[in-house]
């Protein structure tokens, strides 16, 4: 690549191919194709609308069939405490499955948000570059790992301990706490580090000027200043949490109830949705729909956690 | 900052925190490593190379074999990434490269960010509506390819879209404005700087992200649960309009098994399904390094 | 990127994806493959045959309870239904309106099995009234101590399988009687607080666990987990001594009441050299070697002659 002209004796070099394209009439690209190619483009772009438009169309116009069968009512669905959509007395609250999702949720960010967060402070303000080279990628290898494999843990590793060490039954709450702990770990742990390593080097410069410890500065400037932005990664941990599928359904029993019981069977939403799937998948009346109706509630919880951490995310962006 | 100059209980609780945050760190990844290992020792007998070359039999543990599997994820990650790549990476063009900051580009973005943030399993409920079963609007059906290849590539790719659109917008904005400033110097159009000189600079990072992306359709289990239909499959999948089973499917089904024996199969699928994974994960790595040797400037 | 031309894009993609609706390929009946979906109980045998049928036969089986069996052969989306329990004329009906002649198989014979864990120390046998009382809708009882005097003041942890199933359907028919609902006609449906599900694996790994759970499927499931099941003897109305379910008194009708034939539904007949012909050939000849080893008892020789006349 040589912008000087070349010396005479010599052939000069290929031409690169956009001057070829000015300078040659067969090669240039024409005005028709240009705008053809940027359709193309932003058809591809609008993919994601179609995908999404077929996901609310598929959740609403099922859920509105739902809604419509005489035996079935909204304000049962979302306020009745009875999940029984097919055997005898038919009853349709949804609460239960709600309660064990919520369970599961919050009973996995108990475990994984202190973790989580030490982690990231470790990582972003005192580990040094050779623990930091192990860790990273370990945590990444966490992230990577796919939920069914912690199902598998859940069922091989831990209910057996769980039943030895509790009595807890082989399917129970507890097993899907636990190993949901680690997959929603990793999201926490990257947002935060991320938000406390935006935190500008001017503050702690400030703080440790006035004598403070380093512990000091980051509990007191760092971690403050990085908050909105550690918020942001505790709700996408539990938004992950609540779409959770894998480690529910293997792990967790079949049970749908109210009560907080950790170490009896529950039913999260999710799991339904996959014992739904698997069963009687013919159009017949409302049990059938109850897939798409638990499918659009599951949907709005997880987009309204994803919004509010949105904002979170972009306020504190805007900060910093 | 001299640690001896303070009075100690700030130093004894500088160093006690210290400890405590090393510990918390270590913490997930021990258990993680000893998670790995217990659930290594209990597939170890049963992953040999009998098991990658058979077919899975219901009479029998010993006799069962994940090669059913192993094919029809292959197919489903061929297939998938045939549907995702290209229109993951052309969106990814269009929003870094054509899209003024329009309310149109705001809305994609947006769309774009909330599909990322959708459960899998709604994606499962997606492709079973649509891509299995059908959508008909005025007499013409679209899609509806039954419990088939298709189905479930189209569901992944769905899945892992966003995924790709955000490796090829990073790996994208990486590129230096000088490199297109120069092409267009030079009379390129913008879809000549972008195809002849953008785009190879990028490549690698989007092949990067991408095959990250195969390695997470790959492991998903959640759709396929609602999209794959059968549960016992004792041939190979011929074509894109086969039905199939997959590593992860294989795995929950034995599982689900309540005969100890099978919770063991169950294991050793597992066992199988990472080591793809860390293929993949590899792969991408190498790749990457390659690239980046060949295209350094 | 203005209104009109996006317009014209999505009239394009719409007219691109009604081209690819068109092309679509259900993967339905005919050629050497054959889709079959149903009961829970049957499976084993399904899958046992579909094994060794391959690769020359390729048969895939799914699950879905029987229900979804009967229902997915009327709308012509598989080739053999499979049912713990005979079409009901409701579905025979709904079949018959779709132009599917709904033909029952019975492939072998089960014995439907109570179990509780191996660690259940108490249970001894149950009558089919206690099995009425621990099962039924109406005020069933709560603890071991409400079904016998003397048994423990436990919790009843209870499994068992859900509405789709066949095994619901035989079991709550035969148990808790068949003269319920507004006609005074239908099954009496059982209480609701149980663990339900339509794949028995799950409701084996349940009553395992807890030496105060119970819970019921096919023989095969208890034959399969022996090490850690034990069959609950039961007393047949109108007699005195337990019947256990064993491969004899199964296939004799000693174990009532809960001794069923398991069925495999076709659409008509099939023609002979059709791959479905095939299939039932070697259903009702080599097949039936298999079934003992799966958990079932095969066909007595008078039903097997009747089936493969009715074949040809």
């Amino acid at each position: 690549m040589s912008p000087s002209p070349p010396p005479p004796e010599q052939a000069d070099p290929p031409m690169p191919r956009s001057l070829a394209a000015t300078a040659l009439p067969w090669a240039r690209v024409p005005r028709p194709v240009e705008r053809g190619v940027e359709g193309l483009l932003f058809l591809s772009a609008f993919t994601a609308v179609f995908l999404t438009a077929g996901i609310l169309y598929v959740l609403l116009s099922n859920s509105f069939t739902f809604f419509s069968f005489p035996e079935v009512s909204i304000v049962e669905f979302l306020t009745g405490t009875v999940w029984n959509p097919d055997i005898g007395d038919t009853s349709f609250g949804v609460l239960p499955l709600v309660n064990g999702t919520l369970i599961v949720t919050f009973g996995s960010s108990l475990i994984a948000v202190p973790l989580g967060i030490a982690t990231a402070i470790y990582l972003s303000e005192f580990a040094n570059p050779r623990v930091r080279a192990v860790l990273k990628p370990a945590i990444e290898l966490l992230a990577g790992i796919p939920s069914i494999v912690f199902g598998i843990f859940a069922l091989i590793v831990i209910s057996p301990i769980l039943q030895e060490t509790f009595g807890a039954n082989v399917f129970n709450a507890a097993n899907a706490i636990i190993v949901l702990s680690f997959m929603i770990l990793p999201i926490i742990t990257t947002l935060a580090e991320d938000a406390l390593r935006a935190v500008p080097q001017e503050l702690r410069a400030g703080a440790l000027a006035l004598g403070a410890t380093k512990w000091e500065v980051t509990k007191q400037v760092v971690v403050p200043a990085a908050l909105s932005g550690i918020v942001a990664g505790i709700l996408l941990g539990f938004s992950r949490a609540i779409g959770e599928t894998m480690a529910v359904t293997l792990a967790a029993g079949a049970r749908p109830r109210m009560g907080l019981d950790l170490f009896e069977p529950i039913q999260t939403m999710t799991a339904f949705i996959a014992q739904r799937a698997q069963g009687d998948l013919v159009q017949a009346g409302p049990p059938f729909y109850t897939l798409f109706a638990v499918g659009l509630l599951l949907f709005v919880m997880t987009f309204t956690v994803n919004l509010v951490a949105a904002r979170v995310l972009k306020r504190f962006r805007e900060v910093y | 900052m001299e640690l001896k100059a303070l009075p100690s209980h700030r130093r004894l609780e500088e160093r006690i925190v210290r400890g405590l945050l090393l510990a918390a760190s270590s913490f997930s990844v021990l258990i993680l490593a000893w998670l790995l290992v217990r659930t290594g020792q209990v597939a170890e007998p049963w992953v040999d190379w009998q098991f990658l070359t058979s077919y899975p039999s219901i009479l029998s543990a010993e006799r069962s074999g994940i090669m059913p599997a192993v094919a029809g994820s292959a197919w489903l990650a061929v297939l998938t990434m045939a549907l995702a790549l290209p229109t993951g990476v052309l969106a990814g063009v269009y929003l870094n490269e054509y899209a003024k900051n329009t309310r149109l580009t705001r809305f994609l973005r947006l769309t774009i960010a909330n599909l990322a943030g959708v459960p899998s399993v709604v994606f499962g409920i997606l492709g079973l509506a649509i891509f299995v079963r059908g959508f008909t609007l005025g007499g013409v059906t679209f899609f509806g390819y039954g419990y088939v290849l298709l189905a479930g590539a189209l569901t992944l790719a769905a899945m892992v879209l966003p995924i790709v659109i955000v490796a090829t917008e990073e790996a994208l904005k990486a590129v230096p404005t000088s490199m297109r400033e120069a092409a267009y110097g030079l009379g390129a159009t913008k879809w000549q700087v972008t195809r002849d000189h953008v785009l190879p600079y990028a490549s690698p990072g989007i092949l990067t992200g991408s095959i990250l992306a195969l390695a997470r359709a790959v492991g998903e289990s959640a759709p396929l649960i609602l999209v794959g239909g059968a549960s016992v499959i004792y041939f190979l999948p011929d074509g894109p309009t086969s039905l199939y089973t997959a590593l992860p499917l294989q795995t929950f089904v034995w599982a689900e098994d309540a005969r100890a024996d099978f919770q063991s199969l169950a294991a050793a699928g597992t066992v199988v399904l990472l080591a793809f994974i860390l293929l993949a994960n590899l792969t991408a790595i190498v790749l990457r390094n390659r690239f980046q040797k060949k295209y350094r400037w | 990127m203005n209104f009109r031309n996006l317009c014209i894009l999505t009239a394009l993609v719409l007219a691109a994806g009604a081209l690819a609706g068109c092309v679509s390929n259900n993967g339905g009946a005919g050629g050497e493959k054959l889709q079959q979906a149903g009961s829970s109980t049957v499976f084993p045998i399904a899958a046992a045959w579909a094994e060794a049928l391959a690769p020359g036969l390729q048969v895939t089986v799914a699950g879905g309870g029987s229900g979804a069996g009967a229902s997915k052969l009327c709308a012509k989306e598989i080739d053999i239904g499979t049912m713990s329990r005979p079409f009901k004329d409701s579905e025979k009906a709904t079949c018959a309106s779709n132009g599917v002649t709904a033909t029952e198989w019975p492939v072998a014979y089960d014995g439907l099995t109570v179990v509780v864990a191996k660690s259940n120390a108490f249970i001894d046998h149950l009558t089919v009234d206690e099995l009425k009382h621990i099962w039924r809708a109406n005020d069933p009882a709560r603890t071991w101590a409400d079904v016998r005097a003397g048994w423990p003041a436990e919790r009843i942890v209870l499994y068992g399988p859900d509405s789709d199933s066949g095994t619901y359907e035989y079991f709550n028919e035969e148990i808790l009687g068949k003269n319920c609902g507004a006609d005074g006609k239908s099954i009496c449906p059982p209480r609701s607080d149980y663990t339900a599900s339509a794949d028995d694996n799950r409701l084996v790994h349940g009553v395992v666990a807890s030496p105060h759970a119970i819970g019921h499927f096919g023989f095969s499931y208890f034959h399969e987990n022996q090490n850690d099941l034990k069959a609950v003897p039961i007393v047949p109305p109108g007699g005195s001594t337990p019947v256990a379910p064993t491969f004899e008194t199964i296939a004799d009708g000693s174990y009532k009441p809960l001794a069923r034939p398991l069925f495999m539904v076709t659409n008509g007949v099939p023609a002979s050299g059709t791959p479905l012909h095939e299939y039932l050939s070697y259903a009702f000849g080599d097949g039936q070697k298999l079934v003992r080893s799966v958990g079932y008892v095969e066909l007595d020789a008078a039903k097997l002659a009747e089936m493969k006349g009715r074949l040809g």
